[in-house]
């Protein structure tokens, strides 16, 4: 597990429906469509908590095993990093 | 319930009843609905477009959440629709924050009310509220700086420079921004008619007027109260004006939308508001306006209202505005805009305008037709003003 934090880019605005969320990455002018789990991950991050704290509180709401739900979860912050929708602090 | 014009076809397209549709709509914004909507293959589009003529497409996907009672294609279908209307959410967010930023630069006093200022202030999700326009409220002593800036953001004027002036409201298209339009509705009088165009002004409004946190730090709506009034006026207003989905316009005030804006507004009241409401609906000469809205959403979405609220509305006789948008006839309301001009040459303009507006005007009004020659177009304005319009019936009114 992993105490990083991501901050949320100023460009990236969020827009929650129908329990999914679709993202716009103002600079680029790119949509990124989020999933539920995806969505409580972002709503996490925008919260200021750090990977750690996201991990721990999925893994109270969510019935699955702390490997698998630490390797997701390390797979989305990368794909968020990558489209400059996250950066670490 | 409402009488589709004629050259748009009717929602239902297989003979399904739109009032069964109406009934299973309402009762699932009242969270009451249990009942199974049967949509048949033939039939899943137009259902579809029904719900999307009455604006609620996000509000019912969100119910549905809680009540799995729709085909999954019809369910699928409201999906597309509502991650649209959040992908474009996001970009007028974007838009309007721009927008008032540089009308505050400019020193423009402004507000905006109607869709997005309930949006913002009603609705827990924006979205829900769908809408095709910001409606924004200038100062007409602001117009030409609003203008300016308009165009310095790229938002091109999209009617004839006559009508926007006669009217006193413009309408702007922006679509710089990856291709999404977003249509700005300016006004510096909050209605078109003469004889209703002081009803609403900013100078009104502006005072009471509420920040919209939630959309911009800029950005002001307007008051419960003023929004409620309005509200009811608005759909008083579409009694006679049409509203345009897709390929489908009816005439009605009575789009579920809007009911469920003054059912949300009038949920949200304290009795202080209460009082102001009655006192500025008799004011304003919109009480039996007022009174019907708010049966109408009461019948359909089973509204609260307070004690003997229907006594607080009583006038003895019709206000200038009741009468206008209940009673008088077509040729009346002609007859008293026409009145309500000052001065010699703003009848004869508003005669020039009402016989032939400009051809831009006639092309998009008529857009659907397959004659579009212009002097055809005319004549054909001029009959339908001679046809008798079926009065819509109001929804449980």
């Amino acid at each position: 597990m992993q105490e990083r934090k991501f901050k949320i880019s100023s460009d990236a605005i969020c827009q929650e429906i129908a329990g999914e969320a679709v993202i716009l990455d103002l600079a680029t002018s790119t949509y990124f469509g989020l999933d539920a789990l995806g969505l409580r991950i972002w709503q996490l991050l925008s919260d200021g908590l750090s990977q750690l704290a996201v991990e721990k509180m999925l893994f109270e709401e969510y019935e699955i095993s702390a490997e698998i739900l630490s390797r997701d979860i390390e797979a989305f912050l990368a794909r968020l990093e990558s489209a400059g929708l996250v950066h670490a602090e | 319930m409402v009488e589709p014009t004629s050259k748009h076809r009717k929602a239902s397209s297989d003979g399904a009843a739109p009032e069964g549709w109406l009934g299973f709509c309402s009762g699932l914004l009242r969270d009451e609905s249990k009942n199974y909507l049967t949509v048949n293959d033939g039939s899943a589009q137009g259902f579809v477009e029904f719900v999307q003529w009455h604006g609620v497409e996000c509000l019912l996907l969100e119910k549905l959440a809680f009540a799995q009672n729709l085909p999954e294609d019809v369910a699928r279908k409201l999906k597309e629709l509502a991650v649209a209307r959040a992908m474009w959410e996001l970009r007028l967010r974007a838009q309007l924050s721009v927008l008032a930023e540089a009308l505050s630069l400019a020193g423009v006093k402004f507000l905006v009310f109607k869709g997005v200022a309930l949006a913002y202030s009603l609705y827990k999700n924006p979205v829900w509220r769908t809408r095709s326009d910001t409606d924004l409220l200038i100062q007409p002593e602001d117009l030409a700086i609003t203008l300016n800036a308009l165009k310095q953001l790229d938002y091109q004027a999209s009617a004839n420079s006559d009508e926007v002036i006669f009217y006193q409201q413009s309408f702007w298209l922006n679509s710089k921004d990856g291709g999404a339009q977003h249509q700005l509705d300016l006004h510096w009088q909050l209605n078109n008619s003469e004889v209703l165009k002081l009803l609403f002004p900013l100078t009104q409004l502006y005072p009471r007027a509420v920040k919209l946190h939630s959309l911009s730090g800029k950005l002001l709506g307007v008051t419960g109260v003023d929004a409620l009034l309005i509200a009811c006026f608005h759909r008083a207003v579409h009694h006679h004006a049409e509203y345009v989905s897709g390929d489908i316009a009816l005439v009605s005030g009575d789009r579920l939308i809007w009911l469920y804006d003054i059912h949300l507004l009038a949920s949200a009241f304290a009795e202080v508001d209460w009082q102001d409401f009655f006192q500025l609906a008799k004011q304003k000469g919109i009480a039996e306006i007022c009174r019907q809205g708010l049966t109408s959403s009461q019948a359909c979405l089973a509204t609260p209202l307070p004690h003997a609220w229907q006594d607080c509305l009583i006038s003895a006789e019709l206000g200038v505005a009741d009468y206008y948008l209940l009673k008088a006839s077509k040729w009346g309301r002609l007859w008293l805009d026409w009145r309500a001009c000052e001065g010699m040459q703003k009848k004869i303009d508003f005669m020039r305008v009402v016989a032939f507006p400009s051809a831009p005007y006639m092309k998009r009004k008529y857009a659907g037709d397959k004659i579009t020659w212009l002097p055809w177009l005319y004549l054909k304005r001029f009959l339908s003003f001679l046809v008798r319009r079926k009065a819509p019936a109001v929804l449980g009114g």
